[in-house]
């Protein structure tokens, strides 16, 4: 017996998007990488237009693409699974099914919520780093032996682990940041009767829009806007140093602010009333 | 013997309109109790709120827990089949033991797997593939694997044909019934679970029209069939509901001695289906 991994797995069983697109994805990708790999020339690339000493900043920005693809895939497909993940099983009344379960309604609540912002980013980020050094491989294999490109396809362990460590860290950082958004969206399917969808987005919406034609102002759009996006700052593009970039994307400053910690507290009144609605409702 | 669910005094409103009340009743250990009465009487209100599903005034014990406080606890020793078709039609076979093994600590695994066998159910099958009759086998599958002191069914046989019925309640009578456990079930088909119940609670307007034990009813109610020209010496001893059958009349006394009718025609012990009907529809009780 334990519950807890259970109803995690649970969770996949039924939402399997949740895994098979970011492994679609991961899958398109290393055939790209295949089929680009197998139809280059080491001997005609132009060494001159891909200049620069960088090639350890490189080498991180090349994994970000992936990386960035499949973040951005993923919250779209994690913002239907919350919409859905308490509001589909009293549709099909399978609720009564699992109410008959010695499970807590708590742990149900908390088991999609850990799905959403911790156990799914994680096995994203997880699935990133294997695909990446794959499609390194892949590369490597192909251009290694050319006086031309060999520069571009240098492994480098130390950077990799500094990417990946300040990834995991972003990912648990931004799991806090967006905790608010996720208990928000589990409250709302916890406690609608239809239209989950339509209930998620017009509470906001409205309020942001009424201001707007109220008073002129944005203040209320600004403010969800601000907590809606990763805070990972645009800028420069620059990839000539791997110590700027990875400064840049680091989102552990945001521990230190108090937004992030009040946003935890607002996710936990969210979460808690998702778990009185789903204990105490009786319409089934 | 040990009492598994006491009542007294539980009454439940909707919007003002009462699905039980102030209703008394007991339920005892290695029992098997019909709860019968009507759509609409309150038969799912009140096992709704023994399985803590739904808050009631009044008290209510259930294996000396409250059930709507205590549910979470109490669910180790409960099971229930609410209705039927509840398993979501996403999940595999493999998955729905997967599940209940992770989360039931009084889940014995092997003894589902032993039952499947028997059926047409396969590992790899989910939900929406099998037929309604295969869904009820799946859940009974679950339910007969786990340990628990009562099981509540709420009509667990809608919808599925003869065989599938027979199948269910036998097996529950054979491989899941002993003196430790108890069961509570909701039916409209009295007649099918006529001859497995060991009591019987009929139900109407979320009011008790009888408690009894199977074998008290003998002593308490009496069916005599008469022909017409007797029917008004019949009707003297007050009868609590009669009615026609090819052109005698039945009719159903309560606390009347067996001698004392036997003069007037032929008398019987009621089914329950019969004492059922007789009650909905006789005098309020």
């Amino acid at each position: 017996m334990n519950t807890l991994p259970t109803l995690i797995r649970r969770e996949f069983w039924e939402h399997r998007v949740l895994w098979m697109v970011p492994v679609a994805v991961a899958a398109c990708y290393l055939l790209f990488a295949i089929v680009a790999g197998s139809m280059m020339n080491p001997a005609q690339m132009n060494a001159a237009r891909m200049s620069g000493e960088g090639s350890p900043a490189l080498f991180v920005g090349v994994q970000m693409v992936l990386i960035g693809f499949l973040f951005v895939l993923v919250s779209i497909v994690l913002f239907f699974y919350l919409a859905d993940s308490l509001y589909a099983e009293r549709r099909d009344r399978s609720i009564l099914f699992w109410k008959s379960l010695p499970v807590s309604d708590s742990a149900t609540v908390l088991s999609k919520l850990l799905v959403a912002l911790i156990v799914t980013p994680i096995g994203v980020l997880l699935l990133s780093m294997v695909v990446n050094a794959l499609a390194f491989l892949i590369f490597y294999v192909r251009l290694h032996d050319s006086p031309a490109t060999s520069g571009y396809v240098r492994w480098d362990t130390a950077t990799w682990f500094r990417l990946y460590g300040t990834l995991f860290l972003n990912v648990l950082v931004l799991a806090l940041w967006y905790a608010p958004v996720a208990a928000y969206q589990l409250m709302v399917s916890a406690w609608v009767r239809s239209a989950v969808f339509v209930w998620t987005i017009l509470p906001p919406l409205v309020l942001a829009l009424g201001e707007k034609l109220m008073f002129d102002s944005w203040n209320i759009g600004r403010f969800l806007l601000y907590r809606l996006s990763t805070g990972i700052g645009g800028g420069s593009t620059d990839l000539a140093s791997v110590d700027q970039f990875l400064g840049r994307i680091s989102l552990l400053e945001r521990l230190r602010q108090p937004d992030l910690w009040g946003g935890v507290a607002v996710a936990a009144v969210f979460v808690y009333a998702a778990i009185r609605i789903r204990r105490y409702r009786d319409d089934t | 013997m040990t009492t598994v669910i006491e009542a007294r005094g539980l009454s439940k409103s909707y919007r003002r309109t009462p699905a039980l009340d102030r209703v008394s009743f007991a339920v005892q250990a290695g029992r098997i109790v019909g709860l019968i009465g009507p759509n609409g009487a309150g038969k799912t209100t009140a096992l709704k709120a023994i399985l803590g599903l739904t808050p009631f005034e009044g008290e209510l014990s259930v294996l000396g827990k409250d059930p709507y406080r205590e549910r979470d606890a109490l669910m180790q020793d409960v099971c229930f089949i609410a209705d039927v078709a509840v398993l979501p039609k996403w999940l595999r076979v493999s998955q729905a033991l997967e599940f209940v093994a992770g989360v039931h600590p009084k889940f014995e695994r092997a003894r589902a797997e032993e039952f499947l066998r028997k059926t047409d159910i396969r590992m790899q099958s989910r939900v929406r593939e099998l037929s309604k009759g295969m869904v009820t086998q799946l859940h009974l599958a679950l339910i007969l694997a786990i340990d628990a002191r009562l099981l509540v069914l709420d009509e667990p046989t809608l919808g599925l044909d003869l065989l599938y019925r027979r199948q269910f309640y036998d097996t529950l009578l054979n491989d899941y019934f002993d003196r430790e456990r108890t069961i509570l079930l909701t039916t409209h088909q009295v007649e099918e679970v006529e001859h497995l119940l060991t009591d019987v609670i009929f139900i109407k307007h979320g009011h008790i029209a009888l408690d009894s034990a199977v074998e008290g009813i003998a002593g308490r109610y009496v069916q005599l069939t008469v022909r017409p020209d007797q029917a008004s010496r019949a009707r003297e001893l007050k009868p609590f509901y009669e009615r026609e059958i090819f052109g005698r009349v039945a009719m159903f006394f309560e606390g009347r001695s067996a001698e004392e009718l036997g003069a007037l025609g032929e008398i019987r012990t009621p089914s329950i289906a019969d004492l059922f009907v007789a009650k909905m529809q006789g005098a309020p009780a």
